[in-house]
């Protein structure tokens, strides 16, 4: 403010901004709900020109439906207009980081100036500055991140691979190992201290969070509250179901549950939708509603993939074995190698007590599983059982068989350190009760 | 990137493109960009596509559809058919339509043979290598050691092996070869994995794409599904038993039991112990480095060696590679061109350290966010000694149409201009696109090769485009320094030797290159390395380390030549 007093040009050239018309874009065929968004927000500009507020409303509006260029006049504009609000530069900054990051860090040092204590955008900052190859600088953001806000995972991280990257493994290792401890359900972190742990030579550990990696989330924990009210300006069919697949992964399922019956209210035809709104229901324990859900999908897109095998999930799961097995069957005529079906089919064989059925469907899942599949675990009880089966009545070859892919499969799917221990004194034990 | 935003998928552009600006040439992280200069004025590329007889246009057949497999392809092949000393080219096609069951369409691939008055001519029908499925990629070897290149060509649906009958004529193997995936494959290699003489086949493949599945975007928008949206398909390796036959050892390799959604692929000997391995770029998930463990079994150690994310460790979406000693410190580094709003990535080899993220150091990653990038290629375009790099792109989401000049309808949305950076040594580089008519022509390209076709002594560029012609861009002057190109022979098995290392030494300084035909995105190259030698007489000697890790040392050689160095007949180092 004090430097916009002692430059009248300055204080002229931001009258004549005020007096600039908002810019408004080409939107093509999006949805009209998108449409009256933006409408509604630009209109707000066209009535009070020189009001801030209006602009940077305006321009999350823009920015939370992908009209980035118009954004970033809407913002520029209303920094111009209320250089004193933290908000406009930090969006703007947010906004140019995926295009321009040299540009990006004016408004990122003009954000962080005027809100100190945001540990975000110092993050954010940050992490420019390491794009742009300012990595000492970057350094320093990172550090006074972790000074404002310890529990956010993403100061140490960035602090572990800025060291990393400059030799210095110990001490990576150590902000490596605080991240993880913050977070350790995030890849990134994870694998980035995979990478400490083989620099520093330890192997086994390093492999080991390589395995505990797979499948985990990819996007990095932004926990920052002023980018998510852009984002939550979004009405597009897209954002909702952005929004709630977001929030499912990060856990939020109540979140998630509400954005995707939101998008469901206005949108009940979206096969898409309905899909992840069964996942989300099957996540909450709700199997009815997913079912219904996941059939919701298949009327209206007969094809979809995916769709029958929650169908088949769901009747599993509610105990209904021979309909969720006659559906996983269906599956599998058209997808001999989904290990998901194959999984349900031998469940349903071992609730009926069909050993060979059991054994010849897990075999097939063992032979065609991928790391990563969410059924791991069950596929390891399994063959947990089948083993114990064979060992309870002495056929302790076999017992020592199955415990070895018990052993195999959870091994892959990252199972915790006593269940692997456990597993590998059972088969020790098999097998010396084999002969072996 | 740092991170991957919510809500920022790449088919809206960014602001400073909007105004029609392109990002600054200026090299970042404080290497002066003053020898830029010095490049343009030695290189000129010129098109020379109408008057050098190859008339191949693609067709995607999707004009105003989003079938996924009609905005990623398609690739090349470039190399000799006949054994007559020329670089020929096969090109690769779509379609007239988009066939959603992967069935063979009205248009074909379109073999080009170059003949002695250095114009290319169709051969497509005489050499029986007009197929008419919905093409992607290729790969270039001799299956059978027999002296002549087969070639494997990669499709939305069945694939195809082609056997070369050593008269310029091919035959169609497939079936007996057993390597019909049915599925999405993408690029591909061959190369040695077992050690018994026989190349074997690596195929990576992308996505398992829905034909029926529309992606809508934010507001609405429908436009091409990304990976994201589906599952990935594990990729391909099958062994070469001899006599035609191959076997899929996908499954109990462990290539097979990791589904990602792979597109570019390079084999090279990462570890040092004497086996070829394999470096997967995948498209938003992790690359992978399966290290060949000898017993017909393969790890991914890509994390541990840090080369399966970017330095923030996010994967990014990875479509071509280029190896290359980038940093002329006498090993191989890797490049991995990305999507808009990521940078591409340059993994700087570090020896015992592994791969560090020198990116932001080199000078390649800001000026390429902008764009989606594609085929990429190391080489010496300048023959001055540092090599330089070469990115195609081309949107796969549409873009604003700013990037145009004039309107050419659908395709003008995913139009974007390819860029090329002098090496400035030391694993630095400047932008240098704005090289006469290269920066004028904004296509959606896909394929890109670096070879001499016009024998001059420098290395020309052949690109592909989606729906647009093949482009052929003679170097003009770079042929004004020194150069060497190096075939290597293996005549234990009367081919050439993929995945070998040749260094050159040129006074005090040693010269790193790797044979490889499989680098970039969805095409073969030569098989040969080339070295600019800058005013160099002569190369002292050179020094070969075959792919099983035996190594040679063989006597120099004058500048301006093509010298075959032999197996068995240097000295063992």
């Amino acid at each position: 403010m004090a430097e916009r007093a002692r430059f009248p040009a300055l204080a002229l050239a931001v009258l004549a901004v005020a007096a600039a018309q908002a810019p408004y874009p080409t939107l093509g065929e999006v949805e009209e709900r998108v449409r009256q968004r933006i409408d509604e927000a630009h209109g707000q500009v066209q009535r009070a020109p020189s009001d801030a507020s209006a602009w940077g409303r305006y321009g999350m509006v823009l920015d939370a439906h992908r009209l980035l260029s118009e954004a970033a006049d809407a913002y520029r504009q209303a920094a111009l207009l209320d250089p004193d609000e933290m908000r406009w530069s930090y969006f703007l900054a947010t906004l140019l980081e995926y295009q321009d990051p040299t540009a990006a860090l004016e408004w990122y040092e003009r954000a962080t100036r005027l809100r100190p204590s945001y540990a975000p955008a110092k993050i954010r900052y940050a992490q420019t500055l390491e794009t742009v190859g300012r990595d000492e600088d970057a350094a320093a953001h990172y550090h006074a991140a972790a000074q404002l806000d310890p529990s956010n995972p993403l100061a140490p991280f960035g602090m572990g691979r800025l060291a990393l990257s400059d030799d210095r493994v110990e001490e990576a290792l150590g902000h490596l190992q605080q991240a993880y401890r913050l977070d350790g359900g995030t890849r990134a972190i994870v694998i980035s201290l995979a990478r400490a742990y083989a620099r520093s030579g330890q192997e086994t550990l390093a492999r080991q969070k390589v395995e505990e990696a797979r499948g985990l989330p990819e996007a990095l924990p932004h926990k920052d509250p002023l980018q998510a009210s852009v984002l939550d300006e979004a009405v597009d069919s897209h954002s909702y179901l952005h929004r709630a697949r977001t929030y499912a992964d990060v856990g939020d399922l109540p979140r998630a549950r509400r954005e995707i019956e939101e998008l469901l209210a206005f949108a009940p035809d979206f096969a898409e939708a309905w899909l992840v709104a069964a996942g989300i229901y099957d996540r909450q324990g709700a199997v009815a509603e997913a079912l219904r859900a996941a059939r919701r999908v298949l009327a209206i897109d007969p094809d979809r993939q995916g769709a029958q095998s929650v169908v088949a999930g769901a009747l599993v799961k509610l105990g209904r074995f021979d309909e969720g097995e006659g559906v996983a069957t269906q599956v599998l005529e058209g997808e001999p190698d989904n290990v998901h079906m194959l999984m349900l089919v031998a469940m349903s064989a071992a609730q009926r007590g069909a050993v060979d059925e059991v054994i010849e469907n897990l075999d097939h899942a063992y032979a065609v599983r991928n790391r990563g599949n969410p059924l791991a675990p069950v596929m390891a009880q399994l063959y947990d059982d089948l083993a114990a089966s064979f060992a309870d009545i002495g056929r302790f070859e076999e017992a020592a068989a199955r415990m070895s892919q018990a052993l195999d499969v959870a091994q892959e799917s990252g199972a915790p350190a006593p269940q692997l221990s456990d597993y590998r004194q059972r088969l020790t034990s098999y097998r010396r009760s084999a002969g072996r | 990137m740092a991170s991957a935003r919510l809500f920022h998928l790449p088919w809206l552009v960014v602001a400073a493109l909007a105004c029609g600006e392109r990002p600054s040439p200026a090299v970042n992280g404080g290497a002066s960009g003053s020898t830029g200069g010095a490049f343009a004025r030695q290189v000129e590329l010129v098109d020379v596509t109408v008057e050098s007889g190859l008339d191949f246009v693609h067709l995607s057949g999707s004009e105003g559809s989003y079938p996924m497999p009609a905005i990623m392809g398609a690739g090349v092949a470039v190399f000799d058919v006949e054994g007559d000393g020329d670089l020929d080219v096969y090109l690769v096609n779509g379609g007239d339509r988009f066939p959603a069951d992967g069935s063979p369409t009205a248009v074909g691939n379109a073999l080009y043979r170059r003949e002695a008055s250095g114009r290319f001519v169709d051969a497509t029908r005489e050499a029986g290598l007009g197929d008419r499925r919905y093409g992607m990629g290729t790969a270039v070897g001799d299956i059978d050691n027999d002296g002549d290149l087969d070639l494997f060509v990669s499709n939305w649906g069945r694939d195809s092996l082609y056997r070369n009958q050593g008269d310029g004529t091919f035959r169609d193997v497939t079936d007996r070869a057993g390597v019909g995936d049915e599925l999405w494959s993408a690029s591909a290699v061959f190369c040695e994995l077992d050690g018994d003489g026989l190349l074997d086949l690596f195929v990576t493949r992308y996505v398992d794409f829905d034909p029926s599945r529309e992606c809508v975007l934010e507001g609405g928008r429908v436009d091409y599904c990304g990976p994201a949206q589906l599952n990935g398909l594990a990729d391909r390796v099958y062994r070469n038993l001899g006599e035609g036959r191959f076997e899929d050892i996908s499954r109990t390799s462990g290539v097979g039991r990791v589904a990602e959604a792979g597109l570019g692929v390079v084999c090279l000997d990462f570890d040092g112990d004497g086996r070829l391995d394999v470096y997967v770029a995948n498209d938003g998930d992790s690359n992978q480095l399966w290290i060949n463990r000898g017993d017909g079994t393969f790890v991914d150690d890509a994390v541990l060696v840090g080369l399966a994310n970017n330095r923030h460790g996010v994967a990014e979406a990875g479509m071509g590679l280029a190896a290359g000693d980038a940093d002329g410190d006498g090993d191989i580094d890797l490049f991995v061109s990305h999507l808009i709003e990521e940078t591409n990535t340059l993994y700087e080899n570090r020896g015992v350290a592994g791969f560090d993220d020198s990116t932001a150091s080199s000078g390649l990653g800001l000026p390429s966010i902008p764009f989606t990038g594609f085929g990429a290629a190391f080489g010496d375009l300048d023959n001055d000694g540092d090599l330089d790099l070469v990115v195609v792109n081309g949107a796969i989401k549409r873009r604003p149409r700013s990037l145009k000049a004039g309107d050419s309808g659908f395709w003008g949305y995913y139009a974007e201009p390819n860029l090329i950076f002098e090496g400035l040594g030391g694993g630095r580089f400047a932008d240098v696109t704005e090289l006469g008519a290269w920066s004028t022509v904004v296509e959606v390209s896909r394929g890109l090769v670096a070879a001499d076709f016009d024998r001059d002594g420098d290395l020309d560029l052949l690109t592909t485009q989606m729906e647009g012609p093949v482009r052929l861009w003679r170097n003009d002057d770079g042929n004004a320094s020194a150069w060497v190109e190096v075939r290597l022979l293996d005549p234990r098995v009367s081919r050439e030797a993929p995945g070998s290392r040749v260094i050159a030494v040129v006074g005090s300084r040693r010269m790193l290159k790797v044979a490889s035909r499989s680098q970039g995105y969805l095409t073969s190259g030569p098989g040969g390395v080339w070295f600019g030698l800058g005013a160099a007489e002569r190369v002292e000697a050179f020094e070969v380390r075959w792919p099983d890790g035996f190594s040679e040392g063989f006597p120099g050689t004058p500048v301006r030549r093509t010298v075959t160095l032999r197996r068995g007949q240097g000295t063992a180092l």
